[in-house]
């Protein structure tokens, strides 16, 4: 059988006559072809290109029509159904305005090898849609769980509000800052103005982001598209509905501003929590003819003595509100969809990330990403344009300190976080921000440097490693990387260290001579390595500290990634002893090995009895 | 192809231990198929048992036995010249080798399609015109690929073979040596098969002609295949409509379409995220 999903306009025919073949072999009665011209004055919105109508008697007698539509690119982009003369829009849920029926939900496939399966599938879904709406069972169930697509079919402006709000129980004032292009709202001013400002920078001079009040109504279910308010005076019996106070809520916004209300309407649909938005329009100026200006909301009133009670009435009144959606930007939402388990405990996390270079700024990356609330970043470095193949910074930073920066770049993508910078080395770190390190819940040293780190390891020692930290590095080339992750118990840094910061694990073993490249300056090197082969090494680092931050370990714990033995070999070198002696079967390398970093009596450690010594 | 009835050749031994001739192995399974209950009795036939049903029609049954040679096993028919080498698996894998060898092997599987269904598209045809598998021989032979009009593929094969059977009726069995698909120099199915597409011909000649218009061009080949199938791809509405006052569906009828067609379409999707 040829495989009609072919290509191109001959492709297209062909699946056309596939699609024929099965409704005239399968349907149980006729349908009819529709013209092309049918079909545009049909769907005027929508680019479909061949259609045909299906009879259908329903169970209440009454015969309707189902289209069966394609567009050009089928049997790509699977065919739609429309029921003929629908219903008034918001009538019956998944039933579009001219008719086109949602029936699959986003992630559905559909096989374009055989058109006429799909199609007939569709039909039958198509008429069992009907069926179960003329039943009646789903309509107001479908409408209340799925109330967001409603609304958005109602909405009037296509503006969406952004929000910030944890979009729970119960109703409150929330503030809301109205932007050229964007409408925030946050849950208060110090919420919504860290939010602004990290996404849209410091404001100059004294300037800050002006925000107002507006209202939250928590709805004990969603509302039916009839139950949308259209008026200012809809939105108020809406929020009485859901009780007195929440009425109270949206009067005490308007009374105290003398300003359009914000209201945004929270309530459970399935899968979750969701969130829409409704604007009222009273206190619009209206510009008389003769270039007059009112002000209907505060009209007859000066603006000290406008009565609450009269200012709520005249903003919930006969005018019209505006509906519009709303995007969740809050931290829940961001990061997992709110169905993330992990993610409200990570965001109450704080890290410090020590070397924000190759290894540390996508290792901070990705925990950003994950939704770890607040990281600090040290490094006392300028960016400069050898860094740029490997790091999260880009040729915009050159110049500029990279602890700074990668701040200012992490603040501005997910302005929620609090990600802060220090242009500092480890050594000041370690004299001066002993609270940071203190406060932390995992400290992430990616220096490469044993000074920085042989120093921050004492410091750890001597403070008894309450707070666990992670020391992440790679080998030549990257063919192996790092994750030594130090808790209380188990080996100290030190332990598994020669005097001058040689590991006493390596993987990998090169010739001689080769493991580093000098630049033509004083004493400058650097160990030459991909950005791809990099990407392993960063998540595994990333992935123990997901670990530490989560699911601790008892002792210390180091963790190994190993490039492709096949890769290894070509470059010359071999594995070590370390590596083989664990017994893992290495044939064709890339693996992850997990090993104990145990303690032995080192100097560092015997740094510790000293300190105890001297607390006595 | 592959109906028929098998045995291992050490199975099939004689009243005194020898091995069974062809026609004793007919016999055979004429006897076994024989219950009784047919009013025509099963006949030994040259290749086959012959079982004959009520309706007049018949179902023609060969008999193999295979035979392990060199580590594989080969079948043998039971034929009325002794047991030949003559297996379907090894026709099919003839014309499996005979599309890869082809340029476009999809395409000369579909004019070996088209022109069976030519042979087949007219009742009063049966039986008198050449076999599906005499046809798919010449096509194989006489292959006219062409890669952007698969009708002119079409025409210049089935010219090619009417052609080929001007010159000579006898089609050789491509997989069995020494042996024919055709009886004789004179084969009336050959024949038969060679004025019928010399009719064909006649009828689709207008089809190349530069003024032959859409529709003249589908009434050609309806005329070949004996159908309204492809004028009515280009018939006006009206005649659509016509035919639409026709009983209406009811929706559970339709409804049923849904689990019918279900493997076509996943509502869950695939499983792969990015
Ligand atoms: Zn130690």
């Amino acid at each position: 059988m040829p495989n009609v999903a072919g290509f191109g306009a001959l492709g297209f025919e062909r699946a056309i006559v596939r699609l024929e073949a099965a409704l005239r072999e399968h349907l149980p009665a006729p349908h009819r072809r529709l013209t092309t011209e049918e079909v545009k004055a049909a769907y005027p919105s929508r680019s479909f290109e061949r259609g045909w109508r299906i009879d259908m008697l329903c169970s209440d007698d009454v015969t309707r029509q189902i289209d069966l539509l394609v567009t050009r690119a089928f049997p790509a982009g699977y065919p739609r159904t429309a029921l003929v003369n629908p219903p008034d829009m918001l009538t019956w849920p998944h039933v579009e305005r001219d008719g086109i029926l949602c029936l699959l939900p986003v992630l559905a496939e559909v096989d374009a090898e055989d058109p006429g399966q799909v199609g007939l599938n569709l039909i039958g879904r198509s008429a069992r849609l009907i069926e179960e709406l003329l039943v009646g069972d789903i309509v107001e169930r479908d409408f209340r769980e799925e109330f967001l697509t409603y609304w958005f079919y109602a909405s009037d402006v296509r503006t969406k509000v952004t929000s910030l709000i944890d979009p729970v129980c119960p109703s409150r004032k929330i503030r809301v800052w109205r932007g050229e292009d964007m409408v925030v709202a946050g849950e208060n001013e110090a919420q919504l103005n860290h939010w602004l400002v990290n996404r849209f920078g410091k404001r100059s001079g004294k300037k800050t982001f002006h925000t107002e009040s507006a209202a939250f109504l928590w709805l004990p279910q969603p509302p039916l598209p009839s139950d949308y308010p259209q008026t200012g005076a809809d939105l108020i019996a809406l929020a009485t509905s859901a009780g007195e106070v929440d009425a109270a809520i949206l009067a005490d916004v308007a009374g105290a501003h003398h300003k359009d209300v914000l209201v945004l309407i929270g309530a459970e649909g399935r899968g979750g929590a969701g969130l829409v938005a409704a604007t009222t329009t009273a206190a619009r100026k209206i510009s008389s003819r003769d270039g007059h200006v009112e002000k209907p909301l505060t009209k007859g009133f000066t603006a000290a003595g406008m009565p609450p009670a009269i200012a709520a009435a005249r903003v919930y009144s006969a005018a019209r509100v505006l509906k519009s959606e709303v995007s969740r930007a809050d931290a829940a939402w961001v990061h997992g969809r709110g169905k993330d388990p992990r993610t409200a405990r990570l965001l109450a996390k704080q890290i410090t990330v020590i070397g924000g270079g190759a290894i540390g700024s996508s290792v901070t990356a990705r925990l950003v990403r994950a939704g770890v609330g607040t990281s600090h970043i040290v490094d006392p470095q300028d960016f400069d344009w050898p860094n740029i193949g490997r790091h999260e910074l880009g040729a915009s930073s050159v110049g500029k300190n990279k602890a700074f920066e990668l701040a200012a770049r992490f603040s501005q993508d997910f302005p929620h976080l609090a990600i802060t910078g220090h242009n500092v080395g480890a050594q000041r770190l370690i004299d001066g921000y002993e609270d940071l390190l203190a406060n932390s819940d995992l400290i992430i040293a990616t220096t490469g440097s044993w000074d920085a780190e042989g120093a921050l390891n004492r410091w750890h020692v001597v403070n008894g490693r309450k707070v666990p930290i992670l020391y992440g590095w790679t080998e030549k080339h990257a063919a192996a990387g790092h994750a030594v992750l130090i808790e209380v118990k188990g080996g100290c840094l030190r332990c598994g260290m020669s005097p001058t910061g040689t590991p006493t694990f390596k993987a990998s073993l090169w010739a001689d001579g080769q493991n580093t490249v000098e630049e033509p300056s004083c004493g400058n090197h650097f160990t030459p390595y991909g950005a791809v082969e990099l990407g392993h090494v960063v998540d595994v680092i990333a992935e123990t500290a997901l670990g530490a931050l989560l699911d601790p370990p008892l002792a210390s714990r180091h963790h190994i990634w190993l490039t492709g033995t096949a890769r290894l070999e070509a470059e010359g070198a071999m594995w070590t002893d370390n590596v083989t002696l664990l017994g893992e079967d290495l044939a064709v390398g890339q693996k992850i090995l997990s090993r104990d970093w145990p303690a032995r009596e080192c100097p560092a450690c015997a740094l510790a009895e000293d300190a105890l010594i001297a607390a006595e | 192809m592959d109906d028929g009835v098998y045995f291992m050749k050490a199975d099939l031994v004689g009243d005194r231990g020898a091995e069974m001739t062809s026609l004793q192995a007919r016999q055979m399974v004429r006897d076994a198929v024989d219950d009784g209950g047919f009013k025509r009795k099963p006949e030994v036939r040259p290749n086959c048992v012959r079982i004959f049903y009520e309706k007049g029609y018949h179902v023609d049954m060969p008999v193999y036995r295979k035979v392990e040679e060199n580590g594989t096993t080969v079948y043998e028919l039971a034929s009325s010249s002794g047991w030949k080498r003559s297996d379907a698996r090894d026709v099919t894998k003839w014309f499996d080798d005979a599309r890869s060898n082809s340029n476009d092997g999809a395409q000369l599987r579909r004019l070996v399609r088209e022109i069976k269904k030519f042979a087949r598209s007219r009742t009063s045809w049966s039986g008198s015109i050449l076999s599906g598998f005499g046809i798919t021989a010449l096509v194989v032979d006489c292959q006219r690929l062409n890669a952007n009009r698969e009708d002119r593929a079409l025409y210049d094969t089935m010219k090619a073979v009417r052609d080929r059977l001007n010159y000579n009726l006898v089609v050789a069995h491509p997989v069995t040596p020494n042996d024919f698909i055709t009886s004789g120099s004179d084969d009336a199915k050959a024949r038969m098969l060679r004025d019928k597409l010399s009719q064909a011909l006649t009828w689709l000649a207008p089809l190349f002609e530069t003024d032959c218009t859409r529709s003249q061009a589908l009434d050609c080949w309806d005329k070949v295949y004996n159908t309204t199938y492809f004028s009515e791809r280009g018939e006006d509405e009206a005649r659509a409509a016509a035919s639409y006052a026709a009983p209406i569906a009811t929706s559970a009828a339709l409804i049923g379409l849904e689990s019918y067609a279900g493997a076509a379409v996943s509502s869950s999707g695939g499983g792969r995220h990015a």
